[in-house]
């Protein structure tokens, strides 16, 4: 298949599609709060829901590049950065929610859960990691950090 | 880009058919606008099919002739100390649609839904082992030993979750005494059906089936010890053990085996389905104990469904008072 070359507009739209889907998960999961509809154990519900879907934009920002490349299809390079960035965003969500409702913003108890639940600093580190990639992904930061455009 | 194709040939397109500009940006929008209405809904499908919370609603028979004088119920001589729990009762939406009933699914939130068909109708509960009267029960010959009693239980959960359910039944001990148990028996052990027909979860390996617990015989006979056959006024629903379930409220929940077929008096510690599965995390008598954490987490508080937030959990769930002496002089931390 040709590499369908897709003009300004078609990606502008094709990024605001990308973006908006991406957000309707997280749009569903606190529509369902607000209106008490996440089930016996609402807290639960929503650290499973979120860390679940940090791990599927992981995945989709992670295949971008070698699809693009299997394919030829470049174009699909342009909507990484916002699979990445919702990757991140539901990190921070599902860490924050563990954080605020299952620890009750207790740090020494969050801190020693973790370290029990060994699987926990695998997220925690996997939170770390994501977060200066987070940060440099602004366009200035790109042009500063990034290679000559 | 659409456009292109067209462009190229032109020259040999009378100007009346080529697409005026405007309707072509118009058919554009309106393509894109399509698009995006369909993504966001399918989209919104799958996440709507993907995580549902549970939300069956639960309509098994009232039960008739239950007992809930408060805390004068229960056999005469018996002490009735720590049936009845005043603390606000965990919704019965929450009760049966979050259930850990592996022989349905492992999926707390799914095991209402595949359960809502389940017949537990005819039953029988196999009554021997070590007993004068060994005998076979229809299960509705095991409910007319005694009127069903209204207990507030707290129900903790190995997982770290707690409930407040108002079971329906009678002490255990009423069964066992009714078959005449012998001195050497030590222990009893319990069974649950094996039927993957019923309990689709079955055709997975996930635990041995079928499902095995025990008590001691000093804790099967404790009045707090309970034969359940309802919740809520109700006849138990499937999720919830249907038609015949065991309640040890200073346990944690995985104690209570459901679905009984089998109860066999023993004399010595019969084999329980999670020791079986993870020796180094579940012991025989998985009494509720704050300062005992699970190898992979901390027992030191629980979540209230229904209620939101971490509480401090209870030497043996709080019932101490009625249970600490069955465990003198046993180092707690061993026998886990």
């Amino acid at each position: 298949m040709n590499e369908i070359r897709l003009d300004k507009s078609a990606i502008r739209f094709g990024k605001g599609l990308v973006l908006l889907n991406g957000a309707v998960p997280a749009i569903l999961l606190a529509w369902d709060a607000y209106n008490h509809r996440l089930g016996a154990n609402p807290t639960n519900f929503a650290i499973r829901t979120t860390g679940f879907l940090a791990l599927i934009f992981l995945l989709l920002s992670l295949v971008v590049t070698p699809a693009a490349k299997v394919s030829g299809q470049n174009w699909l390079g342009h909507f990484r950065r916002s699979l990445g960035l919702y990757a991140f965003f539901h990190t921070c969500a599902h860490f924050t929610l563990f954080f605020w409702f299952d620890r009750g913003a207790n740090v020494s108890s969050t801190l020693s859960e973790m370290w029990l639940r060994k699987y926990l600093l695998v997220g925690a580190t996997g939170l770390i990691l994501m977060a200066p990639l987070a940060v440099t992904s602004t366009n200035a930061a790109i042009r500063r950090l990034g290679p000559k455009r | 880009m659409m456009a292109k194709g067209t462009q190229g040939t032109g020259g040999k397109i009378p100007s009346n058919e080529v697409t005026p500009e405007t309707v072509y940006l118009n058919r554009r929008l309106f393509m894109r606008a399509g698009l995006l209405a369909g993504t966001v809904v399918a989209t919104s499908v799958a996440y709507r099919k993907l995580n549902r919370a549970g939300n069956e609603v639960v309509d098994t028979k009232k039960l008739a002739g239950l007992v809930t004088g408060g805390p004068t119920t229960g056999p005469a001589g018996v002490s009735t100390a720590g049936f009845h729990t005043d603390e606000a009762q965990t919704p019965l939406a929450s009760v049966t649609n979050y259930n850990n009933f592996y022989e349905f699914t492992t999926n707390k939130e799914g095991v209402a839904a595949l359960a809502k068909d389940f017949v537990a109708r005819p039953w029988t509960v196999e009554v021997g082992g070590l007993v004068g009267k060994p005998r076979t029960f229809d299960v509705d010959d095991i409910l007319k030993l005694s009127a069903p009693e209204e207990r507030v239980y707290r129900m903790r959960c190995v997982e770290g979750w707690s409930m407040v359910i108002p079971w329906a039944g009678f002490s255990l001990s009423v069964l066992l005494n009714a078959v005449e148990p012998m001195s050497d028996a030590k222990y009893v052990a319990f069974e649950t059906l094996v039927d993957a027909k019923r309990f689709p979860g079955q055709k997975r390996d996930v635990l041995d089936w079928p499902y095995v617990e025990g008590l001691r015989m000093d804790e099967a006979m404790h009045p707090l010890t309970l034969l359940a056959s309802g919740l809520y006024g109700r006849e138990l629903p499937g999720q919830n053990g249907a038609p015949l379930r065991l309640v040890t409220p200073w346990k944690y929940g995985f104690k209570g085996i459901k679905s009984i077929i089998r109860i066999t008096l023993v004399d010595k510690e019969p084999p329980t389905t999670w020791n079986k599965s993870a020796p180094n995390e579940y012991g025989f008598f998985a009494n509720v104990n704050p300062a005992v954490d699970h190898p992979r987490w901390s027992q030191a508080t629980e979540e209230r469904i229904g209620v939101g937030g971490r509480r401090p959990t209870l030497m043996f769930n709080g019932y101490a008072e009625q249970v600490g002496q069955l465990y003198s002089g046993m180092d707690l931390r061993k026998y886990i």
